[in-house]
């Protein structure tokens, strides 16, 4: 949000650093506003009664492919010079896990676990020392870890370069899944809270 | 077709506007001919911050297993099959603009001639990619100092086998492969 700005001189690190604290609050505000600060509303996506974070998530992903796609295609936006995170398929696929657990077991997500610390929730606070514990005991054991960290390299890939697919029929395929999601979600929701009733 | 859409709420109005712009990129080509304008200064800039990379760091990069840069080889065919960086993919000095190489990725240049990675740097330079670097020493200064060092048993300077000159054709990207295929 603040890269290109950063990056062309219009501010300094201090700046910068005051920014992205005030884009933090912003983010951490409209998720507690939007109920991501309960663990409860959090896990009920797990049950299958309040797919809301799905929606929310999905959402954000087509939000921000489109927009991203049709800058690029009024010519605002080089693709190319997006940076992209490096992809190592086996680690990624075992972090993923991971958070997935840590989400069912502990009812949060790292950035959601701070929103809820901030709102002063104490079972947010002992999932966010636990991601700071978490974290440490990575950064201590990282020589370990090392040799899986870096494993199976693809490189700055994307599925259009990987699969050889054209970019546009790509985003139009997302944007089909995100759609049969939510209309899956909807149907999914009720369908539950029908039994629930029953 | 407007009472269709007025009698939707707003989470299916939006999923409608969502699919339509989705439909239309299907069909957008999303990157356009940008005009690039070469800044001298800039280049001037570059030049005298070096540029390169020596080949004990980029043989160290690649027993590392890092993958964020690709080593691109502007030599021929021929001379690529004979032999190669490993990893390195054969880009002629005219496929360099759709070789499909982002323009922020780590570009290492290399070919047995300084001149042709000097201009191959020029020319991606005016085509907009930020993060080119040259060979020291091109393919020769590789070979003599990264492949075979001469170099006490001691350290931990990387040793690529040169002997496996079969490869399949054509190149893949840096990294993805193991750090011993084809030399």
């Amino acid at each position: 949000m603040i890269a290109p700005l950063f990056k062309f001189g219009v501010f300094g690190d201090e700046t910068s650093l005051v920014l992205a604290f005030l884009i933090g609050i912003g983010f951490g505000f409209f998720l507690e506003r939007a109920g991501f600060g309960s663990a409860r509303k959090l896990v009920s996506q797990f049950y299958l009664n309040d797919l809301a974070v799905f929606k929310v998530m999905f959402t954000a992903i087509v939000t921000a492919m489109l927009g991203v796609t049709y800058l690029a295609w009024l010519g605002v936006l080089d693709l190319s010079l997006v940076y992209l995170v490096p992809t190592y398929l086996v680690p990624q696929i075992i972090g993923g896990l991971v958070l997935g657990f840590g989400f069912v077991i502990g009812g949060y997500c790292p950035g959601t676990s701070v929103a809820a610390t901030a709102t002063g929730k104490i079972d947010g606070l002992i999932f966010f020392l636990g991601v700071f514990a978490g974290t440490i005991l990575f950064a201590e054991a990282f020589p370990l870890v090392k040799p899986l960290y870096s494993a199976t390299p693809l490189g700055q890939t994307t599925i259009p370069r990987y699969f050889s697919l054209p970019y546009g029929l790509v985003v139009f395929a997302v944007v089909l899944m995100a759609v049969g999601g939510f209309a899956g979600a909807g149907w999914v929701e009720k369908k539950m809270a029908s039994r629930a009733q029953s | 077709m407007r009472n269709w859409f007025s009698r939707l709420g707003t989470n299916q109005r939006l999923a409608v506007l969502a699919l339509a712009l989705g439909l239309a990129a299907a069909f957008a080509r999303p990157t356009p001919g940008w005009t690039v304008r070469v800044n001298a200064q800039e280049l001037a800039a570059d030049l005298q911050r070096g540029g390169t990379v020596r080949a004990q760091e980029l043989a160290d990069w690649i027993v590392k297993g890092t993958t964020e840069f690709r080593v691109i080889d502007l030599r021929d065919e021929t001379a690529f099959a004979a032999y190669h960086i490993p990893g390195a993919e054969n880009v002629p000095l005219a496929s360099l603009a759709d070789s499909g190489i982002g323009h922020n990725e780590k570009v290492v240049l290399c070919a047995d001639d300084g001149t042709r990675t000097a201009q191959a740097w020029f020319v991606m330079k005016a085509l907009g990619f930020r993060n080119v670097h040259i060979l020291a020493g091109g393919l020769d200064g590789w070979k003599g100092q990264a492949a075979s060092p001469s170099l006490p048993a001691a350290t931990t300077t990387p040793k690529i086998d040169l002997q496996v000159p079969s490869l399949p054709a054509g190149g893949s990207k840096t990294g993805s492969k193991k750090k011993k295929e084809g030399c």
